[in-house]
């Protein structure tokens, strides 16, 4: 059927290679599919099993210190604080520890660096460096129930 | 009650906006779709109407308002003529299957990708599902827009998707389920509403190409369940680019009201509306049909104004941006074409988009230079050069900004591109074997 070069609109003869037919459309678009099939079956099913690790839900570590902040606003301190001006990448740990807490503890409104309000959320990567957190800021730990998520009051 | 409210409004809305009966079962499909969609987005519209008019979600009355509205425009609008016929071309049947086999790869995927991440993308527990948490579980709503909430919060975009889920959430419960519901509902209208309309006014055959071409690109069912406004966005622009192309004043009015729903899920929303009307002033140069779009997208202009005026704290881009910086980067060569290098690395991005952008960009070059661009098309294409500037001019690191966010451009603007695209390539298709096959 391709084979003669069929005229086009215009009338002018064209090579048969050149025909754009809707066949010759709707086998490109099946050929561009298969690939982006193969492409999520691979990655979906194969590689992200293999090398990502299923994520915990954000809420867990945060579950146990929600009934000992009131609400309203709460200091927010960190071993790693949140960037608070132009940034070159979003993901830092410091980022992430920050908008992970604020997204468990919504809808309390955490103020990154305030360490004078009633209630402080301490949230560290290292546990080990709450105390040094609490005697730099001048603050009282109020209860630490899980490591590295503590709620503090000022002396 | 508020599912029954989302049905009789998009039934109401799409009664309004049709002059003519829906002359095919794709044509009634892509209402059916559009009624879903232009519901869900009038509720959550409403949802922000009466929290930022009383401090209170809407309640029964509310919901019973809505119900009686949508039903009183279907029935004083639900007489029509008959519509054209539907152009009869079949989709043939290893196209069908490859559709279903793609389909069903495209929902497993979301399904995985749900489960290994069951908050969803960074952008939905950082922005999207923190927003609707405010909203459902604080006593003041305002909190969620608090200029003490850092930044990267984002409390300055538009909510529509946030409503969205605080309604489900409200009606529910706050179950993890019901953002990844309202994700999958949204991937499932936008995939709906490319199908449905190319297969009502081109034919199955490319209803069925359309609907392949958003179903495996690798990165869509990865955005669908990412449970961000990007694929939300990209359902009301897709629904904007096919009403557009209308003639009569009442699709033109609900392509504005489309839009204007884009215009509420996210700040690129406002860019796309002023892109199909810039495309629509410059195709058609039809002032008054300009009016008519401009009517419909006004009530969602005047809530999202409403907003930003009296609520969103200034956007990151503009706080931190200072004149010297703007002009700085303006007149920077090297940001220019760091950013040219960019767009034509992410064009050859296999991981995201196989070899979909490869082909598209061919194809634009092919139509454009015989001068077959669709109106929408020409509105993308304003929409995609558009961008070029605020990559350059904005304050933040252009590789991180660029690399973060051009692939949720793309989503937002795939599906559309081709609803306006595959008529374009219809025409282009040579008509003489298109004749012989459909005798053959």
């Amino acid at each position: 059927m391709y084979g003669q070069g069929s005229p086009r609109k215009s009338g002018c003869d064209r090579p048969a290679f050149d025909v754009v037919s809707r066949q010759r459309i709707s086998a490109l678009f099946a050929a561009l599919a298969v690939v982006g099939m193969g492409r999520t079956a691979w990655f979906h099913f194969v590689s992200e099993p293999r090398h990502e690790p299923r994520r915990e839900r954000i809420d867990t570590r945060y579950a146990p210190i929600k009934e000992f902040v009131g609400p309203g606003q709460a200091g927010y301190l960190s071993d790693v604080p949140p960037t608070r001006g132009p940034i070159s990448e979003s993901g830092t740990p410091g980022n992430r520890l920050y908008l992970q807490a604020q997204y468990a503890l919504a809808p309390l409104v955490l103020r990154p660096g305030e360490d004078r309000l009633s209630q402080v959320v301490i949230n560290v990567a290292d546990p080990a460096r709450l105390g040094e957190l609490l005697r730099t800021h001048r603050l009282t730990l109020v209860v630490e129930p899980t490591p590295g998520v503590a709620v503090a009051r000022p002396r | 009650m508020s599912l029954l409210a989302i049905v009789l409004c998009g039934a109401g809305l799409v009664a309004t906006g049709f002059p003519a009966r829906a002359g095919s079962m794709p044509g009634l499909l892509f209402r059916a779709t559009a009624a879903m969609a232009l519901g869900i987005g009038v509720s959550s519209a409403w949802f922000a109407t009466r929290l930022m008019a009383s401090g209170r979600p809407p309640g029964r009355a509310d919901q019973a308002v809505l119900c009686a509205a949508g039903a009183t425009l279907w029935l004083f609008f639900r007489r029509k003529a008959a519509s054209d016929p539907h152009p009869r071309d079949p989709a043939p049947a290893w196209l069908w299957s490859l559709f279903a086999v793609a389909c069903a790869i495209a929902a497993a995927a979301f399904v995985e990708h749900t489960l290994r991440f069951p908050d969803g993308g960074w952008d939905a527990w950082m922005i999207w599902n923190l927003r609707a948490r405010f909203l459902v579980r604080g006593a003041d709503y305002r909190a969620a827009f608090s200029r003490d909430l850092l930044y990267m919060a984002h409390q300055d975009y538009p909510w529509l998707l946030p409503g969205v889920v605080a309604q489900g959430f409200s009606s529910a419960g706050e179950m993890p389920l019901v953002p990844g519901l309202v994700a999958a509902l949204f991937g499932i209208l936008a995939l709906a509403i490319v199908v449905s309309r190319l297969s009502a006014c081109e034919g199955t055959r490319w209803g069925i190409l359309g609907g392949l071409a958003l179903v495996a690109m690798p990165c869509f069912p990865i955005f669908a369940s990412n449970q961000q406004a990007d694929v939300p966005v990209s359902v009301y622009l897709a629904l904007a680019s096919a009403l557009i192309a209308a003639t009569s004043s009442r699709e033109l009015w609900l392509a504005g009201f489309a839009a204007g729903l884009g215009m509420w899920t996210k700040n690129e929303g406002s860019l796309y509306a002023a892109a199909l009307l810039g495309a629509f002033l410059l195709r058609r140069r039809d002032p008054r049909g300009a009016m008519t779009f401009v009517l419909g997208a006004l009530p969602f202009a005047a809530l999202l104004l409403w907003f930003k005026v009296t609520l969103a704290p200034p956007n990151d881009l503009s706080a931190f941006s200072t004149s010297a910086s703007i002009l700085g980067h303006a007149i920077d060569p090297r940001r220019w074409l760091e950013l040219l290098l960019l767009v034509l690395r992410r064009i050859v991005y296999f991981q995201d988009f196989g070899l979909w952008l490869v082909a598209a960009a061919v194809a634009t070059i092919v139509l454009a230079r015989r001068r077959l661009l669709t109106l929408p098309a020409l509105a993308l294409l304003f929409a995609f050069a558009a961008f070029g500037p605020i990559y350059v001019l904005q304050p933040h690191h252009l590789d991180w900004l660029f690399r973060t966010s051009a692939d949720r451009l793309l989503v937002q603007m795939w599906p559309a591109a081709l609803v306006a695209s595959i008529p374009a390539l219809r025409s282009y298709a040579s008509p003489s074997i298109e004749s012989a096959s459909a005798k053959g």
